[in-house]
């Protein structure tokens, strides 16, 4: 049987890995494998480190989609993958890998977990973390400074320059896909409902009988 | 022990009932009590008709705020309640009343199901319906032209008058409050998200998650 893939998606400091956390805590890691989209970016070093550093890490390009997206296939489909592992610092992907075995549950987690057709049509459940922009930056600020030495300057020149156009452009658009949004971010309430219905899952239960009709599907992609 | 309390909002034509009734249909009758907003309109029989007809119903003034609280309050408490029916032909109350009986999953449904401080608090889950206006328009269109015997004009004007501000002003901002928000009405996937609770919570687990650094409610300041 195939896994069931759990997409979740939202602007960066928007809580996405507070969600999948608190899954694989409820859940137990056994059940659950996890692919972080952050491992993915792509292998620069064919270019000089100038050249690296005016890439644009918040556009989707900087991804390499074709290896996520075979990476996604293949859990789906019931088979281990070798994740990769990338410094950020020279902007290069490291010589080990992380092999993630398959599970039942599969969680794809990045900015841009809903912004491919392919990868959303495997997804089981879509989730959109929607935290409001002053927040995001304010985390994204505090993170920035504490654990990668930035100064408050640069990281306010990036993210205007950067993070918040992307954002627009790419990421939030991407809120039309998700089944459910969870607004500023995870709440207790929300997390209690995706792991319940997690739960089913590995239990496999029916839930909406299959006379249910989703009226809005014909709508759903074409929306505002 | 207390019903576990679901508020069901979002604008009219959102698809707030297909939530309920798929809740209803799945975890079965007996289960569930359901809570119409739509039932406490103000009783208006002290007016005209002519006055009736100028009255903006999608104001929160229109409810009977005082008996709608009592009685969620009631249900909250485990007592049952005397529901009641209104005649929209008419602005007035009916002289009968529906009993409910409160049971495990108590489901509040209307416009303003979150609107009231009070009566989120009492929510164990908030769910808003956010169904695009256009959308939302041509449901309402259609239900009022045919269900309803209105002319185009007519459902326009009210539309362009009282829905379309009033949802702005009143029923849009309660998206804060939601625990989460269903995009495009309802999808099977989220439906299937909160049967699952629902059903979680009927075999006793009232509380899944257990961490004292997730936030309990959303943070409404912030937007």
């Amino acid at each position: 049987m195939a896994s069931f893939i759990i997409g979740v998606a939202g602007g960066s400091g928007s809580g996405k890995s507070t969600v999948t956390e608190h899954i694989i805590q409820a859940i137990g890691d056994a059940k659950v494998a996890v692919i972080m989209q952050d491992s993915y970016y792509k292998d620069l070093s064919h270019l000089s480190l100038e050249e690296r550093q005016k890439v644009n890490f918040d556009h989707p390009d900087a991804f390499d989609w074709e290896l996520l997206n075979k990476h996604i296939h293949d859990l789906y489909h019931g088979l281990a993958i070798e994740m990769p592992t990338y410094d950020f610092t020279q902007y290069i992907r490291r010589e080990n890998t992380i092999i993630v075995n398959p599970a039942q549950i599969v969680i794809f987690e990045g900015i841009f977990s809903l912004l491919d057709d392919e990868m959303c049509s495997k997804m089981a459940l879509k989730i959109f973390v929607d935290t409001a922009s002053d927040i995001r930056f304010i985390r994204r600020l505090k993170r920035d400074i504490a654990d990668r030495g930035r100064s408050a300057e640069s990281v306010v020149k990036q993210y205007l320059e950067y993070v918040r156009p992307m954002h627009k452009k790419f990421i939030e658009p991407t809120k039309r896909f998700s089944h459910i949004i969870i607004p500023h971010g995870a709440n207790k309430a929300a997390l209690e409902m995706i792991v319940a219905r997690i739960r089913a899952a590995i239990n496999n239960e029916e839930l909406v009988g299959s006379n249910f009709v989703n009226i809005n599907e014909k709508l759903f992609f074409d929306e505002e | 022990m207390h019903p576990f309390i679901i508020g069901v909002g979002g604008g009219s034509g959102s698809g707030k009932s297909t939530v309920t009734d798929q809740i209803v249909r799945a975890v079965g009758k007996d289960k569930v009590s359901v809570f119409y907003q739509d039932n406490y309109y103000l009783d208006r029989s002290h007016l005209s008709m002519e006055e009736r007809n100028k009255i903006n119903f999608d104001h929160p003034n229109a409810i009977d705020w005082t008996l709608m609280k009592n009685h969620l309050n009631d249900l909250y408490h485990g007592l049952p309640i005397e529901m009641p029916v209104y005649d929209f032909t008419t602005h007035t109350r009916k002289g009968e009343t529906v009993l409910v009986v409160p049971a495990q999953i108590v489901i509040v449904e209307g416009i303003f199901a979150l609107f009231d401080d009070e009566m989120c608090k009492k929510m164990a889950l908030r769910i808003f319906v956010d169904t695009a206006a256009d959308i939302r328009l041509m449901r309402r269109l259609k239900r009022d032209i045919f269900e309803r015997n209105r002319s185009m004009d007519s459902v326009l004007e009210q539309y362009s008058h009282f829905v379309r501000p009033m949802y702005k002003k009143f029923v849009e901002p309660t998206k804060r409050r939601a625990h989460i928000i269903i995009p495009h009405g309802s999808n099977k996937a989220a439906l299937e998200m909160i049967i699952s609770r629902v059903f979680s919570v009927l075999n006793g687990q009232r509380v899944i998650v257990e961490n004292e650094l997730i936030f309990d409610e959303p943070d409404e300041s912030q937007e």
